[in-house]
């Protein structure tokens, strides 16, 4: 779906609950599929979502045309994906104890349909590669955002971005082919 | 060799489901939180505004007690005007006070301010 940002912002500023509205009916989708590759379980998706809108409901004031309003979304959307992945961290013994679990989710989970094994296989060669490796494939690949706009989503650099994204598909690749 | 592996044969293609209606119902309890987030911000906002105006009321009381309240309690007195009620007191008590020496009336003065009966206080 295309979003027409510049009617969303003239909307938010002249009635920010209309705005809003718009806002949420326009991003909502492919926030939500961001989040879900992030977190794997529907309903953690769910809530990282709604804290999500909320935040962003908070800070739309704040919004400056220093970036894109797409741009600034997903910013905000991945940093409480990353927020939801950090506090599993804290909960659990180690990283891959989050690698496991969300690896579970994916394995056991009445959203997934089984039945499209490849497509399966695939998100569990994502879910293998590490974070940051992973939210550069996501961003590129399903979401389609160029290196300079997952560098303002992220604050990473360009070639370290496109270094993570090598990286990441030779990995996908790799378990594929197994 | 190994055949390589061909990203076009997956594509953009998901296994990930959602509930049926997910979307329509998310965006419409999103709303309603927002609108609670709204209330719960104003109400804040209430209580700020009442907490405010109740610790300036507590600070004006404050200062209002104890800039007035040494001037009126600590009086300077005027000694003469209990000397002369004194010298014109009928009264017994008045009499025998009139009688006493200073260190008399010193002593007299110690022992009210110990004795448990005597003590005003």
């Amino acid at each position: 779906m295309k979003v027409n940002e510049d009617r969303i912002r003239e909307a938010c500023a002249a009635n920010p609950d209309k705005g809003f509205r718009m806002l949420v009916e326009a991003y909502q989708q492919q926030m939500y599929w961001h989040i879900r590759r992030m977190v794997v379980g529907h309903e953690d998706a769910e809530d990282v979502l709604q804290e999500t809108f909320i935040r962003i409901f908070k800070y739309i004031g704040d919004f400056r045309s220093e970036s894109s309003l797409s741009t600034w979304i997903y910013r905000i959307t991945t940093n409480e994906c990353i927020r939801f992945l950090n506090k599993k961290k804290e909960e659990a013994v180690s990283t891959e104890e989050v690698q496991e679990e969300l690896m579970g989710k994916l394995m056991a989970s009445e959203y997934v349909d089984y039945e499209n094994e490849m497509a399966v296989k695939f998100q569990q060669a994502i879910l293998r590669l590490p974070e940051k490796q992973r939210l550069v494939f996501n961003l590129r690949y399903y979401d389609e955002l160029s290196y300079e706009e997952i560098s303002q989503v992220t604050g990473s650099k360009v070639e370290t971005l496109k270094a993570n994204y090598h990286f990441a598909k030779e990995k996908i690749k790799e378990y594929m082919t197994k | 060799m190994e055949k390589e592996f061909d990203f076009m044969k997956v594509g953009k293609q998901m296994p990930y489901r959602t509930p049926d209606g997910f979307f329509e119902r998310m965006q419409t309890e999103t709303m309603a939180r927002v609108e609670a987030e709204k209330r719960r911000k104003k109400l804040y906002r209430l209580k700020i505004g009442f907490a405010t105006v109740l610790s300036a009321a507590a600070i004006w009381c404050g200062v209002t007690f104890f800039t007035k309240a040494p001037t009126d309690a600590v009086q300077p007195m005027d000694a003469s005007e209990w000397l002369v009620d004194a010298e014109e007191c009928d009264d017994p008590f008045c009499v025998y006070l009139q009688q006493l020496s200073d260190e008399d009336l010193s002593q007299l003065a110690d022992f009210m301010e110990t004795d448990i009966f005597m003590s005003v206080e």
